[in-house]
C-alpha cells in the first residue's frame, strides 16, 4: 500500500521536494503539496484503492504524510 | 463617464450604439480590429449580463456561446475567457460570454433556490441572444461545470452546431466533491451541519446541492453535429460523458489547465494553446453564408436587490474607456459615492463576487456604487504600450484618478474607496496623492514587489509600498525556514519599519487624518503587523485598524466574508449616511 500512495503521490502532489528524499512521516504541506495537488492527490487515491474519502476525514492532517495517508486508507479499506 | 447612447433594449436589432469604443488589440505586429459590446438580455426582470464579440465588418457566419465554469474557478477563467472570445472574433466569428443567473454581474444570487434549472436556462437564453444577433448557426464552449452544463444544455435544446468541452467535469457531484474538498483542504474548515456546502469562496444552498447530486449528461436526445473534448490525462475518467453525447468527437489534451485553475490567482497562466486549437476546430468548417450582425443594445437593467429597487449601468472611463458597472437607487442620499477597486487580478466583481454584493447591497441602503476594471484587467483595455493582466502597475494611480473624475466630476474626492489586497493597497496610496472621504482597505498588501522594478526605479508616487529585496525573497523562500518565520514575524516588521521610516504607516496615517480621510483597515493578524500600533494625532478615530483573527487573505470562507461586509456596512452607515452623528470634514481637494 505504501508503495503505491508514494506512486500517487510523486504524480499528483507536485513537490518541490522529490518523494523518495521524505520519510513516511514528512510533511508533505512542508514539502511544496498545495492545497490544489492535496485535492488531485486525494482523487488519485480514491481511484487508485477504490475508495471514497468521507467528510471526516477531508482534513489537512489525512494527507499531511504518507503514515497518515495509509493510516486512512487502512481504516477505510478495513471498514468496507 | 461616458455611457453607451442607446435607450432600453426593445428587441429591435441594433448595430452597436455610437460611443461604443469597441475594442481593439495589437497582436504579432498586426492590428486586428474587434468590436465588444456590453448588453443585458434575457428577463426583464431578471436581467443576464454578457457580452457580444464580432468582426470589425460586423458580418459572421456562426455564433459561439461561451459557458463559464462555476464558482471560483469561473474567476480564474475569466481573462481567459475574454481573450478567447477577442480570438474567435478576429477569426470572423460572432462569440458571446455571459454570466449565468445568480453569478457575475448578472442579477440573482448564488443562495437563490432553483439554481441548476436557472443556469440552464441562461444558456438557453445566450443562444437566443446569438439568433437575435442574426446567426442561425451556433457552438458551444464550456470549461469545467460550464462543459457539463453546456452539454446538458445542447442534449435538452437541440440546434447546437459545435460542441467543446473544455475540461469537462463528469457530474455535478465531482464538482461539489471536488471544490468542497478543496475548501476543506484548504482552510481546515468543518463543514456545515445544515446540508449546505462550502466551496472556495461560495456556499449552495442543501438544494443546489441536491440539484448539482443529480445533474450528469442525459441520454443524448439531440445530438451536436460534432463536438470537441479536450481533456487532462491524468484526471479522473470521464463515466460515460463521452459516449451519451451521441457522436464521435474529436479528442485531445486540455494542456495549461493546472496552471490556470491550480495555481494563486496571481500567478496563473493563459493556456493559449489550448485556446487556439478551440478557435482552429470551430473555424475550420464555416458553411454558413457570413451574414450582417445586429446587436441588440441594452446598457441598463433595474431589478429589486434587498427590497429596494436597483439601476445598474455601463459607464466608460478615462482615457482607455475603463469599463465599469454603477449600480444606483431610485432615490440615492446625499453621501459620497463608493469605487469598488480590482483585488489582485480578480476581475470587477471582486473576490468571490463580493464587490457585486457590496454594490447591491449598499445601493439598496441608498448609496451610488461604480464597480470597474482597471486598465489591463478584467474587461478594460489596456494603456498603449502597457501589458495587461498584470497587478499594481503604476498606471493604476491614473485609473484610480480617472475613475474618481468621471464619478463625482463636480468633486472627485467624494469618493470611498474600497479594496482587497492589492486593491486595499492602492486605495491607500491614492488617497495620499488626492484624498477621498473614505478608504476601506480589506487585507491590504504593503509589502510586494513593484512591477516596475523589472525596468526602472520604483514610482515615486509609492509611498507606503515597503518594496521586496532579493535578500527578503530568499529569506521567504527557503523552505527549512517556515517555522524560524513565524515566530519572528513581528520582530521583522519592526526591523522594515525602521528601514524604511519614511514609509512607516505612523507617518502616512497622520497625513491621512489631516486630510481628513475616514480609514477603516479590517484584516488577519499578519495583514495588519505593518500597521503596528498607530499612535496618531488629531482625530484618532477617523483611523481604524481592526485586526479580525485568522481571517483569510482571500476572505474564501464565507463567514469571513459577512464579517467583512457587515463591518464596512455598520461604519458605512455610521459616518457617511447623512443624518449619522459623527461626519468627517470635507477633505481638502
Amino acid at each position: 500500500m505504501r508503495e503505491q500512495i508514494r506512486a500517487v503521490i510523486a504524480e499528483h502532489a507536485r513537490l518541490s521536494t522529490p518523494i523518495d528524499q521524505l520519510g513516511d512521516d514528512g510533511d508533505l504541506f512542508a514539502a511544496g503539496m498545495t492545497s490544489h495537488a492535496s485535492v488531485n492527490v486525494m482523487l488519485a487515491l480514491e481511484d487508485a484503492f477504490d475508495v471514497e474519502f468521507p467528510e471526516a476525514l477531508l482534513r489537512k492532517s489525512t494527507f499531511e504524510t504518507v503514515s497518515s495517508i495509509e493510516a486512512a486508507l487502512f481504516e477505510l479499506t478495513v471498514s468496507v | 463617464m461616458s455611457e453607451v447612447e442607446v435607450t432600453h433594449a426593445t428587441g429591435r436589432g441594433a448595430t452597436p450604439a455610437a460611443g461604443d469604443p469597441g475594442r481593439s488589440r495589437e497582436r504579432a505586429g498586426v492590428d486586428h480590429m474587434v468590436t465588444a459590446t456590453p448588453l443585458w438580455f434575457g428577463p426583464e426582470h431578471r436581467p443576464l449580463f454578457g457580452w457580444v464579440h464580432g468582426p470589425a465588418d460586423r458580418r459572421s457566419a456562426g455564433a459561439v456561446v461561451l459557458c463559464p465554469p462555476l464558482a471560483r474557478e469561473l474567476a480564474c477563467a475569466h481573462y481567459t475567457y475574454r481573450l478567447l472570445a477577442e480570438e474567435l472574433a478576429e477569426a470572423g466569428m460572432l462569440a458571446i460570454r455571459f454570466d449565468y443567473d445568480g453569478t457575475g454581474d448578472s442579477a440573482g444570487s448564488e443562495r437563490d433556490p432553483g439554481r441548476v434549472a436557472a443556469w440552464l436556462e441562461s444558456i438557453g437564453e445566450a443562444i437566443a441572444l446569438a439568433r437575435r444577433c442574426g446567426v442561425t448557426n451556433v457552438s458551444l464552449v464550456g470549461m469545467r461545470m460550464g462543459a457539463l452544463l453546456a452539454a446538458v444544455a445542447a442534449a435538452r435544446q437541440g440546434g447546437v452546431d459545435g460542441l467543446v468541452l473544455w475540461d469537462p467535469l463528469a457530474s455535478g457531484r465531482s464538482f461539489l466533491r471536488e471544490q468542497s474538498a478543496l475548501q476543506r483542504l484548504r482552510s481546515d474548515l468543518k463543514p456545515l451541519d445544515d446540508g449546505r456546502v462550502e466551496l472556495p469562496g461560495f456556499v449552495y444552498s442543501a438544494e443546489t446541492v441536491a440539484e448539482l447530486g443529480a445533474l450528469a449528461m442525459p441520454e443524448p436526445a439531440r445530438v451536436p453535429r460534432r463536438a470537441l473534448v479536450l481533456t487532462r490525462p491524468e484526471r479522473t475518467p470521464l463515466n460515460g460523458l463521452i459516449e451519451r453525447l451521441g457522436v464521435e468527437p474529436e479528442l485531445g489534451e486540455a494542456i495549461g489547465q493546472d496552471q490556470l485553475l491550480e495555481v494563486e490567482p496571481l500567478y496563473h497562466e493563459i493556456p493559449k494553446a489550448t485556446s487556439a486549437r478551440i478557435v482552429e476546430w470551430l473555424g475550420k468548417e464555416e458553411a454558413e453564408p457570413r451574414v450582417e450582425l445586429n446587436v441588440p443594445v441594452r446598457d441598463r437593467a433595474s431589478f429589486h436587490h434587498d427590497g429596494a429597487r436597483l439601476t445598474e449601468r455601463f459607464v466608460w472611463l478615462g482615457d482607455v474607456s475603463m469599463f465599469g458597472v454603477v449600480t444606483e437607487p431610485e432615490q440615492r442620499l446625499d453621501a459620497p459615492s463608493i469605487m469598488l477597486l480590482n483585488a489582485g487580478n480578480d476581475w470587477h466583481v471582486g473576490p468571490n463576487r463580493l464587490w457585486v454584493d457590496v454594490a447591491r447591497r449598499w445601493a439598496a441602503l441608498g448609496f451610488r456604487c461604480l464597480r470597474f476594471d482597471e486598465s489591463g484587467l478584467g474587461d478594460s483595455p489596456a494603456r498603449p504600450g502597457v501589458r495587461s493582466h498584470v497587478v499594481r502597475l503604476p498606471e493604476t494611480f491614473e485609473d484610480v484618478h480617472e475613475a474618481q473624475d468621471s464619478l463625482e466630476p463636480g468633486d472627485p474626492t467624494n469618493v470611498i474607496m474600497v479594496g482587497l489586497c492589492s486593491g486595499g493597497y492602492q486605495a491607500l496610496e491614492n488617497a495620499l496623492v488626492r484624498p477621498a472621504r473614505g478608504v476601506y482597505a480589506i487585507n491590504p498588501i504593503l509589502h510586494f514587489t513593484p512591477p516596475e522594478l523589472a525596468w526602472g526605479p520604483m514610482d515615486p508616487r509609492r509611498r507606503i509600498c515597503f518594496p521586496s529585496s532579493s535578500l527578503v525573497s530568499a529569506y521567504r523562500n527557503i523552505p527549512g525556514l517556515a517555522p524560524l518565520r513565524r515566530g519572528v514575524r513581528g520582530i521583522a516588521w519592526r526591523a522594515l519599519r525602521l528601514l524604511h521610516r519614511d514609509r512607516d504607516p505612523s507617518s502616512w496615517l497622520d497625513e491621512l487624518r489631516e486630510s481628513g480621510v475616514r480609514v477603516l483597515v479590517i484584516g488577519g493578524e499578519n495583514e495588519t503587523r505593518p500597521f503596528g500600533t498607530p499612535a496618531g494625532t488629531g482625530d484618532a478615530e477617523l483611523v481604524q485598524i481592526e485586526v479580525v483573527p485568522g481571517l483569510d487573505h482571500a476572505l474564501m470562507p464565507a463567514w469571513h466574508r459577512d464579517a467583512v461586509l457587515q463591518r464596512m456596512t455598520e461604519h458605512l452607515v455610521e459616518h457617511f449616511a447623512p443624518g449619522a452623528g459623527s461626519r468627517p470634514g470635507r477633505p481638502s481637494a
